[in-house]
């Protein structure tokens, strides 16, 4: 693979798994603030935003090295009409902007809860639809592999994989677990959540598998997306095996974030390496 | 509104690439860019016919640069708004502008955005944009010997000529409107096209990613 592919590679997955542990982090906080645990709450988001923050720029700084004039980025705001590159850079400042900005919220405890809340509704819209205009990036009409359903639901179904894992691991290191009965009920419901993500991120390496009508050649690797289907499901069955464990699951933690993560890295190394485009 | 095109004798080019040539020495352009490259297309072989064995070889070749097309999926994803097109439907890539990002290459089905790493810029066939303001034709028209290149309005050039665009081993025209017309070789019209095949493919390369 190429240095432009790896940059690209790991910023469509550092996003991914921003955007999915923002708005997994936005629920759990509005759970655990309706189950009267605010504080444990606001502790878990003031400590998580800053992590994922630093994520999202070392995102966009590994995305420069694809460009060969990364001095001319700005430009990238320039055909928002048509573009949906311009879209994607767009949305990746919005949703840096709005969570440093509710990040300082926190932090500062400056502003009411409302705007708060409101704020971080925004983020969270505005991620989703950074991961939609991300999608569409790839679904070109000359690139057959990359333009269909599969696209969308692959890069959805991971955003919401890596952010929920993500979060439990926040939650696991941050939340006070020991302490809170709420938070290890949490723990044990995203638990049973991830289980059914990694079902849905089955099915789309599926459709993702199928051939795609003229297409040139077969794959060199025909067996790489049945290695992050197996990796998937052993990852599945080891947070099965973790789930009823009161004591230190964190060994089970880490092996299946492991697991997800590299199934993941295969799946977008997969994904870039089946383009091939119409014509000549 | 104005738009200049191609149009390219598939059967009276001689496959000599002096356009390939006259375009790389005009722009100047590194060893691996060809900004007009010239398809070596090939297939056939022998066939039973009846009780006899009958040739079936064809060779052509096929002189393709942009084809600065009627919809062109490189303006559409530009991301800075580099790549643009004139009011004759000259599509320019602005060097000035352009970040080096490399989509056009992703979404081109000509292949003809190229990637230019001495100055990390895309650049392309630009249709000689000077000699056609100064009244002259692109250089590759003015260059080839067997006077299998035209320039000019692809409304005339399609009542001369008709209206074929995709030819072996084009792709279909749908995707984006090519302003091009071409005259086809009777091999690439009489020939099943899976069983032809570009056989210069180190030479002209394969644009992508």
């Amino acid at each position: 693979m190429r240095v432009d592919d790896w940059s690209l590679i790991l910023f469509t997955l550092l996003t991914k798994t921003v955007v999915g542990a923002f708005v997994t982090l936005a629920i759990v906080h509005w759970r655990m603030s309706r189950a009267g645990e605010r504080e444990t709450a606001d502790g878990l988001a003031r400590r998580s935003l800053p992590l994922l923050g630093c994520l999202l720029v070392l995102a966009v700084l590994v995305s420069l090295a694809h460009l060969g004039n990364p001095l001319r980025a700005g430009y990238a705001f320039g055909n928002l009409a048509s573009s949906w590159l311009s879209r994607e850079v767009l949305l990746v400042c919005l949703v840096a902007g709005c969570g440093a900005v509710l990040g300082l919220m926190l932090w500062t405890s400056w502003g009411p809860g409302s705007l708060r809340r409101t704020l971080a509704a925004l983020t969270g819209v505005l991620g989703l639809a950074l991961i939609f205009a991300m999608s569409r990036v790839y679904m070109l009409a000359t690139v057959p592999p990359w333009d269909r359903l599969a696209t969308p639901l692959a890069f959805f179904s991971t955003t919401a994989l890596l952010g929920v894992l993500t979060v439990t691991a926040l939650v696991a290191t941050f939340g006070g677990a020991s302490a809170s009965e709420g938070v290890r009920r949490l723990l044990h419901r995203l638990s049973l959540f991830l289980l059914g993500l990694i079902g849905l991120r089955l099915v789309t390496i599926l459709v993702a598998a199928l051939p795609v009508a003229g297409e040139p050649v077969s794959s060199p690797v025909p067996w790489a997306p049945t290695l992050q289907a197996v990796l998937l499901v052993i990852a599945a069955v080891v947070l099965w095996s973790a789930k009823g464990r009161e004591r230190n699951p964190s060994f089970l933690g880490v092996l299946a974030t492991l697991l997800v993560g590299g199934a993941e890295l295969l799946g977008s190394v997969l994904f870039f390496a089946s383009y091939w485009r119409v014509g000549v | 509104m104005k738009q200049l095109a191609f149009f390219v004798d598939a059967a009276a080019c001689s496959g000599c690439k002096t356009c390939q040539m006259a375009c790389k020495d005009k722009h100047d352009l590194p060893v691996g860019q060809l900004w007009r490259r010239v398809y070596e297309v090939a297939g056939g072989g022998w066939e039973a016919r009846g009780a006899a064995w009958m040739s079936s070889v064809i060779a052509y070749h096929l002189s393709v640069g942009c084809n600065h097309c009627e919809r062109p999926i490189c303006v559409e994803v530009c991301p800075s708004g580099a790549t643009r097109k004139r009011e004759d439907g000259i599509v320019l890539i602005d060097g000035d502008r352009c970040l080096g990002c490399g989509y056009c290459r992703w979404a081109c089905p000509y292949g003809a955005p190229q990637y230019d790493e001495r100055r990390g810029v895309m650049g392309k066939c630009h249709l000689c944009y000077d000699e056609i303001d100064a009244g002259r034709p692109p250089i590759c028209v003015s260059a080839c010997p067997m006077r299998a290149l035209e320039v000019g309005e692809l409304a005339d050039l399609r009542s001369l000529h008709g209206a074929v665009a995709d030819t072996y081993p084009l792709p279909e025209q749908g995707h984006t409107s090519p302003a091009l017309v071409i005259k086809p070789h009777p091999g690439a019209t009489m020939t099943d096209q899976a069983a032809l095949s570009i056989i210069n493919r180190e030479e002209v390369g394969r644009e992508g990613r």
